[in-house]
């Protein structure tokens, strides 16, 4: 990890701090926001009051405050929906790599099956069969991002399977388990990192899409996606209330693909952008 | 080669069982009577029966599950819940407007992609570089709809250059160059990066250094020696990226109101028309695994060694 | 001389005939107007059948394709359409109905009476499945052929080719009315077959100012008008109505010139208004509507009228509209909008008032630990959010907690006639200006589900004084009828009642005489003009 922090670049640290500043934002929330981030009044409709930083929504929802929760959320689901991703496309790449057979081949075509699905579509399948709301949103997600993962896990399990020190436990009478565990996995941790990063990114830009398409989670709670879809209808009135959510989701995506690069540049500078 | 086509092939079926497999199953899980959601809500009770009989509910599932398979190599996939049309004639219908935006998408995608990528690596290190991925990550990051919302009101509705909806001009291509351009430009940055870097490694390489060595102008190298491989990455990503067309094609078609596939499956969505929904997704499933199937094939055809790699990988 | 007779006969004759085949029949010269109008939906019309379409993006098709027996004007009278002339019996149980002659259907038929009645059984035919079938239950012979007891019904008779004759089982005074309806809009009975297979439902034609020449589903619709027309013909070549369900593509739409009407929403009312270029050309129409947040009233917490009364006066009506509509409504106190028969000025006792309805909560047994809690289904488009969203953040303070369900509109009308809606946000558009529409398919109780009740309300007392005031000829003492079962209504509560909102529409300096009268939807465009 430290090696990892001292090579970033100018660029790589810039978009840390960034990523850093959303988390806070994040974590800090409610102190930062200005008002409740949920509550309506008729009268407040798309005014300039003072105590509400950048006004108001059609709804008379303070536009700072929904911004500031709206980093939790995409955040939260995001960081929910990446972690499914990774239980799941551990255990298959994990298995597939290092067992290797007809198990390798049997859950590459399953892998195979899944990236073959158009993404958004898969997830509004999920939509229609678990209805709406923040556990379809994560899982929708979680659903459509494992496969890639499994495919880069099992190309480093299937490397790493042929390393020395493997050959030497198994001799030893390690069991499969135990060597997964304590030399492979641990090994492909650079990797994992690199690759949950990277898809935050993605995460992060689907909720958004599903959120502005209506699928996402409830419209009450703030997300961005959500907020350009609600605000859509005023853009040629107020294009701000379209613009700010919007802006935030480009930073926030941006910051992760550039860290995220970063990341695999340090660690593989031979690999880059080969995958 | 031939060898590695069968093999290629023959890795292609148990995907396309398991993705039929899917949308299969996900009928049995959508909440709900199964004969309800061909039929649709709006169903009267005789027309209920009747699909109930066709989907044999009553038969033993591995037997549902093969006339299902008939069907679906018939090309019946079924009648659209709201309007009773056949979903495959609604799709051939609506085809060529999503497969303009695709291509033209693509072509931008190429055009500007790799322009960018060839700039970039040639002026490595300076501002033009610099400028060129800071425009790159830009374009992957921002949000097709927010650029499809910005886009549309600049260019079609202020700045009046373009039409703003793909309605009444079905010949020209003009409609289509807005959302094309939208859709297009994140490919390209995804692109814009991966020629770089490919052409970086190629430009480094010896026999280029020995080209410069012998005096040939850097235009001739590049394009006799350095292009060429650097752009085999490209037909990788280019067979990856239809699967972002797709996705994008739902949200461009409709902020730019086109009637083409996406479209019609965000439609569909909205209406719970299963019957849509499942021929969308199988359709598209397929075309991915067709186009992955060509490009892995070209692929193979071009360089050898990654033919033996690849067989490799399948033999095992 | 002869020669000279003769040439000048020959070329009089040359003359005349010149004349005779290069003038076109008064009838049929498309040319002379050439106007295009491009209008939109809001949504698919995916049901064209008028017996089985239920919202009002059909009806505005159906209206421009086929004519029924009578119909409103612009200026709201009820005129004859198909029928030349009537005649109501002096027990008020038998009209018959003498039809234009000479009315052609768009695939060159003509009309008779044969057609009248195919279409009219047609709704009480129960392979048809029409949500209508109330618009004629009261016909004689109605209950048999909607029962399968019988193949026609008894009281709808052809006497001659130009001559219907409709015995209804009990006198109606509001029959008229209905008969203007699209769901007694006129279909041509020599394509029975197609009709009954549903396929001539995808480019359907009737006898009206329109003819459908193209159409792609969730995309457009062309109309060319009628040449053949048998009243005043259409001042238009073609209208092209376009499926546009996003407002902000369609005020997109019309800014870049390619749309030459648009509907305004609170969300950019101001911004036109504001403009005098626009200003001069937004037309306000006090349509006949209520809007509503229904209840089942049939299950907890709604069956409880306590609850029902206390919600309706949680809601500062006046506070909203203000906010939203910036005046361009009105609160109700009733189902029934101003300006029709029925209704009824004054306080029915719901207005805003949050200690009442809080001890009234208090009383159904609910509180700060045990708040209430409920479902509202409701459209997901942004407009019904902005409503519902303002009514979720005035009731939270007063303690009530509500969850929003938003969905699509067709699943929405399904889940809604299932009655699987505790709550609900909906609007009722009339469809013809008598305060019986208003009440009867709204609140009578063989109305659950898709024919109106959505909200499931069933009161006996209320079902006969519906049925009583309908059999009162006279116009005033009826309309005093309806005002007593408005006002008897509003204390069972069924409903929170909303408001009656204005439309607004914004047309394009090409548009003249277009007809805004408050049942737009049905208008046939016939005053309509587009320069060309």
């Amino acid at each position: 990890m430290k090696t990892l922090l001292r090579n970033l670049t100018f660029a790589g640290w810039l978009s840390f701090i960034g990523i850093v500043l959303v988390l806070l934002t994040a974590v800090f929330a409610p102190l930062l926001a200005a008002n409740d981030p949920m509550e309506t009044d008729p009268l407040r409709r798309l005014s300039r009051e003072e105590g509400f930083p950048l006004g108001c929504d059609q709804l008379g929802q303070c536009v700072y405050s929904r911004l500031i929760y709206g980093a939790r959320l995409s955040l939260i689901i995001g960081f929910a929906a990446r972690l499914s991703s990774l239980l799941i496309g551990l255990a298959v790449g994990l298995a597939a790599g290092y067992a290797g057979g007809w198990l390798d081949w049997l859950l590459m075509r399953i892998v195979d099956m899944f990236l073959a699905f158009p993404s958004l579509l898969l997830a509004i399948a999920v939509s229609m069969v678990m209805g709406s709301g923040i556990k379809t949103v994560v899982f929708a997600l979680a659903i459509v991002g494992w496969a890639e993962m499994a495919r880069i896990i099992r190309s480093a399990a299937l490397e790493l399977r042929s390393a020395e020190y493997v050959i030497a436990a198994r001799t030893l009478g390690a069991s499969h388990l135990r060597i997964v565990l304590t030399h492979i996995l641990p090994n492909c941790l650079p990797l994992i990192t690199v690759i949950f990063t990277m898809g935050m990114a993605t995460a992060v830009l689907s909720e958004a899409s599903l959120s502005f398409l209506g699928l996402g989670v409830d419209p009450s709670l703030p997300t961005w996606g959500g907020m350009v879809a609600s605000a859509k209808d005023y853009m040629l009135r107020r294009p701000e209330l379209v613009v700010y959510p919007g802006l935030c989701i480009a930073f926030l995506v941006i910051v992760f693909n550039i860290f995220g690069d970063e990341l695999r540049d340090i660690l593989d500078p031979s690999r880059k952008g080969n995958w | 080669m031939l060898e590695f086509t069968l093999r290629r092939l023959a890795a292609t079926i148990p995907v396309l069982l398991g993705i039929l497999l899917i949308a299969f199953v996900v009928l049995y899980l959508i909440p709900g009577d199964p004969a309800q959601t061909i039929a649709g809500p709006r169903a009267d009770a005789a027309t209920l029966a009747r699909i109930a009989d066709e989907m044999g509910l009553d038969q033993p599932v591995h037997q549902r599950f093969l006339s299902y398979l008939k069907r679906i190599s018939r090309g019946d996939l079924g009648g659209s819940v709201v309007s009773g049309k056949p979903v495959l004639e609604s799709v051939i219908e609506k085809l060529p407007y999503t497969l303009k935006l695709a291509a033209l998408a693509m072509t931008f995608s190429i055009v500007l992609g790799i322009l960018a990528g060839i700039i970039s690596a040639i002026t490595q290190g300076r501002w033009l570089d610099r400028i060129c991925t800071v425009f790159s990550v830009t374009g992957i990051s921002i949000p097709v709809f927010l650029s499809g919302l910005v886009f549309l009101y600049v260019f079609a509705v202020r700045l009046k250059w373009f039409p703003s909806s793909g309605f009444a001009a079905e010949d020209s291509l003009l409609p289509f160059i807005l959302p094309a351009f939208t859709l297009g430009i994140r490919s390209a940055a995804f692109l814009a990066r991966i020629v770089r870097s490919s052409m970086i490694e190629v430009l480094n390489q010896d026999f280029i250094r020995t080209a410069r060595a012998k005096g040939l102008s850097p235009a001739r190298i590049l394009f006799r020696h350095g292009l060429v491989n650097a752009l085999i990455p490209v037909i990788t990503v280019i067979g990856l990226d239809l699967s972002s067309y797709l996705n994008g094609s739902v949200i461009v078609e409709t902020i730019f109101d086109l009637p083409g596939i996406g479209r019609f499956a965000m439609d569909a969505i909205l209406q719970r028309d299963y019957p849509v929904i499942q021929g969308i997704v199988l359709l598209g499933a397929l075309v991915f695994i067709m186009v992955n199937l060509a490009v892995d094939l070209l692929y193979a055809w071009i360089n050898p060694k990654i033919r033996d790699e690849m067989l490799g990988r399948l033999a095992r | 001389m002869k020669r000279i007779l003769f040439s000048t006969a020959f070329v009089c004759v040359m003359v005349m005939a010149a004349n005779l085949l290069l003038s076109t029949p008064a009838e049929t010269n498309p040319s002379s107007f050439r106007g295009v109008f491009s209008g939109y939906l809001s949504s698919e019309p995916s049901n064209l059948d008028p017996a089985r379409g239920v919202d009002v993006n059909e009806a505005s098709i159906q209206a421009k394709v086929f004519d029924g027996l009578v119909r409103y004007d612009e200026k709201m009278r009820l005129v004859g359409n198909l029928a030349e002339s009537w005649t109501v019996s002096p027990d008020g149980k038998e009209l018959v109905f003498k039809l234009k002659q000479n009315v052609f259907f768009h695939d060159g038929q003509a009309l008779t009476s044969s057609d009248v009645v195919f279409s009219l059984d047609r709704i009480l035919d129960p392979t048809v499945g029409s949500p209508r079938t109330w618009v004629l239950e009261k016909v004689e012979g109605a209950t048999e052929r909607m029962r399968g007891e019988s193949d026609r019904v008894a009281g709808i008779t052809a006497v001659d080719d130009y001559t219907v004759s409709i015995k209804l089982s009990a006198p109606f005074a509001p029959f008229l009315c209905l008969l203007s309806m699209p769901a007694c809009y006129i279909l041509p009975s020599g394509s029975a077959s197609a009709i009954s297979d549903r396929s001539f439902f995808e480019k359907p034609f009737g006898t009206g100012p329109f003819k459908i020449t193209e159409r792609v589903r969730d995309s457009h619709i062309r109309l060319a008008a009628n040449a053949a027309y048998h009243g005043t013909r259409a001042r238009l070549a073609r209208m092209d109505i376009r499926i546009i369900p996003e407002n902000m593509k369609a005020e997109m739409e019309f800014e870049s010139g390619n749309l030459d009407m648009l509907q305004l929403y609170p969300a950019n009312y101001e911004r036109f208004k504001s403009d005098p270029d626009f200003a001069a050309r937004i037309t306000d129409v006090p349509s006949l509507n209520v809007f509503y947040i229904g209840f089942n009233n049939q299950t907890a917490p709604f069956d409880d009228v306590r609850v029902r009364r206390a919600l309706n006066m949680l809601v500062d009506r006046e506070k909203i509209i203000k906010a939203v509509y910036q005046g361009r409504a009105v609160s109700a106190n009733g189902s029934i909008p101003p300006g029709i028969s029925g209704y009824t000025e004054g306080s029915n006792g719901l207005e805003y008032n949050p200690e009442e309805g809080r001890r009234l909560l208090k009383e159904a047994g609910y509180s700060k630990d045990r708040p209430l809690t409920f479902d509202l289904y409701q459209r997901s488009s942004q407009s019904a959010f902005e409503i519902t969203r303002l009514l979720q953040g005035e009731l939270k303070k007063h303690g009530v907690v509500i969850n929003l369900k938003p969905m699509e509109w067709s699943a929405l009308k399904d889940a809604v006639s299932k009655g699987e809606a505790p709550a609900f946000y909906m609007s009722w558009f009339g469809d013809y200006p008598d305060g019986e529409n208003f009440l009867f398919p709204v609140f009578h109780s063989s109305n659950w589900g898709s024919g109106g009740n959505r909200a499931r309300f069933k009161n006996e007392e209320i079902d006969r004084m519906i049925e009583d005031s309908v059999k009162i000829q006279d116009a005033d003492r009826r309309s005093e009828a309806y005002s007593r079962i408005n006002r008897k209504i509003a204390e069972h509560a069924p409903w929170i009642y909303l408001w009656h909102a204005s439309e607004s529409y914004l047309t394009s300096k090409k548009v003249s005489n277009m007809d805004f009268s408050p049942m737009f939807f049905c208008d046939n465009a016939l005053t309509l003009t587009v320069k060309e």
